[in-house]
């Protein structure tokens, strides 16, 4: 192993420097807003890059020295500076605080790479993954779909135990029993629904508008119980948001947008977000979420700039080729009604462009609200960087999709676990080393109706 | 005695707590966490999580601590000595295993061709003859009145002409399904052409196009033959019984990611759906076959009303007559075959 120091802000300006301009450019290295890097500069030390090798950590002191801010590199094994940082500010300072660190490395699976402090990794594989998935599949036929409870518990605690946060693994605790009833619920109301429509349109109309009218607490319960069921050191995480917030977010925004002809959509993937990472907590300390609306706006104008830029290419690459069209249009005339082979080439190569250009956007939207929702997270002092690169999600995905048809579904665990493990690698925790001083909030027990819900509905909560 | 070391995280705070754990009798004992005593949880009071590929093992206590550890040997013999997670154990033993896995690849694909091809086909019929008859009345009616507003106008057929129907109409019921409940209805409806269609209830419709187009009283004795097949045979809810049943099986078989697959969990479905209609009409069209050749009209103006079908054919609604365009000409030749065949003379003579 290499030689590991920490890089420390001395919390003074270097001479030379104003205050607002070290700020700005001190956002701008750790991607966040000027305020919540004021801390920094209140003349305590804080530790802005943790285990880094020694031979980069110059490259750290330039850059920060080149901001204004007066900086060191600190020697791991020499008293803490941030330590005494630490127990002043946090409300229940705890005597036993570096006793699990030291404890993990005594461990023998405590003998991971210190580079890996603050990035959660995952240590499972395709091929294990694989096997719960096939057993998973076959005992869910089998049981006519009863043990589908059991496999979805199954198949998340897969993926949250194999996923380590400094060599502490994740864990998915919901009660299958809680989710299989939540599953008859959602089975007999989908069963009631293909029945109306049978009946009568306006009977799977009223279904249709009952079940748009309890979306909102669906979501809301499974938002709880997803979040009251995973835990990390024993502590719960929890969700704090409210049913009214729920109600607004999922029923009235989706109403607005096409009466002010989708300029508020922008506005409506703004909020979910919020409600979700302005209520997530974890154990008693609850997530600080400064996002805004805005950078939602710049992310949906570019797409939409590039769909008309799309079009546009289109529309005058028809224009070009009109006689080519016309001669393959199919002639009203012919009762046959035989398209020419062109025009079905033309037509297959439109929409391959089309659906192409759907997941790209889709990843690319993806990526930069998760990677702007994330690093506007704070839970006390433990902070996120998330750069997941748009370009990469669009070759993972696609490619992803196509592996899947090409092996008749059979590939499904090694695309879950490729997507999940590149997702999850972009995470970075920043002061990961305060997730061992948390203390957890009182419990109580959630309903699983919700969290089927978010399956049949597809909700997706964005890691 | 077993005993084993692991961290011990007691539910409270996040810090980890290195500790020893020792088994004694059936009651736990934890050492390590407070320097004084062991934490001490006889039987009831613990819990060990089912093993889950390499993930480390995991016991629960009653007061919401958790000890995990990696001694996955020690935690086995708990197991086994305690009788805990007997299921979830041989779960894990076919998990952990390639040679299982093949044999549940296997028995996968076996079960979902056997669940499709017939498991799903019994269940929708069980299905179908459970739903009582006032049910069925009423759903016929409403859609009955749906296909009056959108698709149908009132008959403009000569009464005679009706009156011939209708008595091919009786002769036919009559000995088919001589106790079933039909009902023959005229509409006249340029939208769809002509066609016939079949409610549950036993209510037959069928257009003038049709009857217009038919050239003699054979192909429209074929038609309602048909068409009363469809009826006495639950065509109409066995098919929505048997597509639910197909959309359950394949959003089982793709739930996991039903967000990137379900362009793909589509295609199957559709296969699958449109096979199971082949079926039906195949069916129908068998009964209505073995009909006209009992009556020694022969198959052959039904084929014919089927070929001047293709050339009339429009856009349709469900459960029609004529739904499957290209594979008329498949219906045609295997009615010749029917019609054709001495055995089968033979058999209905
Ligand atoms: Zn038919």
């Amino acid at each position: 192993m290499r030689e590991k120091v920490h890089i420390i802000l001395t919390g003074h300006i270097l001479p030379g420097y104003t205050k607002a301009e070290v700020l700005s450019a001190l956002a701008k290295l750790l991607k966040r807003q000027s305020k919540d890097v004021e801390f920094l500069l209140q003349g305590t030390p804080n530790p802005v890059k943790r285990n880094v090798d020694l031979d980069v950590a110059p490259i750290y002191v330039k850059t920060l020295t080149k901001a204004g801010a007066d900086c060191n590199i600190h020697q791991i094994g020499e008293t803490d500076p941030s330590g005494a940082d630490r127990s002043s500010t946090t409300s229940t300072p705890c005597p036993t605080e570096h006793q699990p660190e030291s404890n993990t490395v005594r461990l023998p699976q405590g003998s991971v790479d210190a580079k890996q402090n603050g990035k959660a990794v995952f240590h499972g594989s395709a091929s294990e993954y694989f096997r719960i998935w096939i057993v998973n599949m076959l005992l869910t036929i089998i049981t006519f779909g009863i043990y589908g409870a059991w496999a979805k518990v199954r198949t998340r605690r897969y993926f949250y135990s194999h996923t380590l946060l400094e060599n502490q693994p994740f864990d998915y605790l919901a009660n299958p029993v809680a989710i299989l009833k939540g599953h008859l619920i959602i089975g007999t109301c989908f069963i009631l629904y293909t029945l109306g429509e049978f009946i009568s349109p306006l009977a799977s109309l009223i279904i249709l508008s009952i079940s748009y009218l309890i979306l909102p607490v669906f979501i809301y319960k499974s938002l709880r119980f997803f979040a009251h069921n995973s835990s990390f050191r024993n502590i719960r995480f929890g969700f704090s948001g409210t049913l009214k917030t729920s109600y607004i977010t999922y029923l009235l925004l989706p109403l607005l947008i096409p009466l002010t002809l989708g300029i508020t959509l922008p506005y409506w993937a703004f909020k979910r977000k919020h409600y979700f990472f302005s209520n997530i907590s974890f154990g008693n300390s609850k997530n600080v979420f400064n996002g805004k609306a805005r950078p939602f706006y710049v992310y949906y104008g570019f797409i939409t700039l590039l769909f008309i830029g799309g079009m546009f290419i289109v529309a005058s690459f028809i224009l070009l080729f009109k006689n080519f069209f016309l001669q393959a249009l199919p002639n009203p005339a012919d009762k046959a009604q035989q398209f020419s082979a062109g025009f079905v080439i033309v037509l297959f190569c439109l929409y391959g462009l089309l659906l192409f250009f759907g997941t790209a956007s889709q990843q690319y939207l993806f990526s930069r609200t998760t990677n702007y929702c994330w690093t506007q997270s704070r839970f006390d002092k433990i902070y996120f960087n998330s750069d997941l690169k748009a370009r990469n999600l669009v070759w993972i995905q696609p490619s992803n999709i196509l592996v899947i048809l090409f092996s008749f579904g059979f590939m499904i665990p090694w695309a879950k676990v490729r997507r999940y493990r590149y997702v999850l690698g972009c995470l970075t925790v920043i002061n990961s080393h305060h997730l061992s001083t948390i203390i957890a909030s009182e419990e109580t027990e959630q309903n699983a109706i919700g969290d089927a819900a978010t399956d049949f509905f597809d909700f997706e909560v964005g890691l | 005695m077993i005993t084993f070391s692991g961290t011990y995280f007691d539910g409270k705070t996040s810090i980890a707590h290195l500790v020893e754990v020792r088994l004694k009798g059936t009651e736990i004992r934890v050492k390590g966490y407070s320097p004084k005593d062991p934490l001490i949880f006889p039987e009831e009071q613990w819990q060990i999580e089912p093993a889950l590929g390499s993930q480390r093992r995991t016991i629960r206590t009653e007061d919401g601590g958790r000890i995990d550890t990696q001694d996955y040997l020690a935690v086995e013999q708990l197991e086994v000595i305690t009788g805990q997670n007997k299921g979830l154990r041989l779960v894990h033993f076919l998990e952990i295993r390639w040679i299982w896995a093949m044999f549940c690849i296997a028995g996968l694909i076996f079960l979902t061709w056997f669940g499709a091809q017939f498991g799903i086909p019994y269940m929708a019929m069980k299905a179908a003859d459970a739903v009582p008859n006032s049910a069925l009345n009423q759903l016929s009616e409403k859609t009955l009145n749906l296909l009056d507003d959108r698709f149908l106008f009132p008959s403009k057929l000569e009464e005679i002409k009706k009156k011939k129907v209708q008595s091919i109409f009786n002769h036919v019921i009559a000995e088919l399904d001589p106790s079933g409940d039909y009902y023959l209805v005229f509409r006249s409806s340029p939208k769809i052409g002509a066609n016939a269609f079949a409610l549950p209830s036993g209510t037959i419709i069928i257009t003038d196009e049709l009857i217009r187009l038919a050239k003699n009283d054979g192909a429209i004795s074929g038609v309602i033959a048909h068409e009363a097949c469809h009826v006495f045979q639950k065509h109409g809810l066995r098919t929505v019984f048997q597509n639910i049943g197909i959309f359950m099986l394949i959003s089982t078989l793709a739930g996991d990611v039903v967000s990137i697959t379900s362009v793909a969990a589509t295609l199957p479905t559709i296969l699958i759906e449109s096979g199971y209609a082949r079926q039906f009409e195949q069916e129908a069209d068998l009964v209505a076959g073995k009909y006209l050749i009992k009556t020694g009209i022969g198959t052959l103006p039904f084929q014919e009303i089927l070929s001047q079908l293709v050339k009339d054919h429009r856009e349709l609604p469900h459960f029609s007559f004529f739904s499957n365009h290209p594979e008329t000409m498949q219906r045609i030749n295997k009615l010749k075959e029917i019609g054709t065949s001495d055995n089968l003379h033979s058999q209905v003579k």
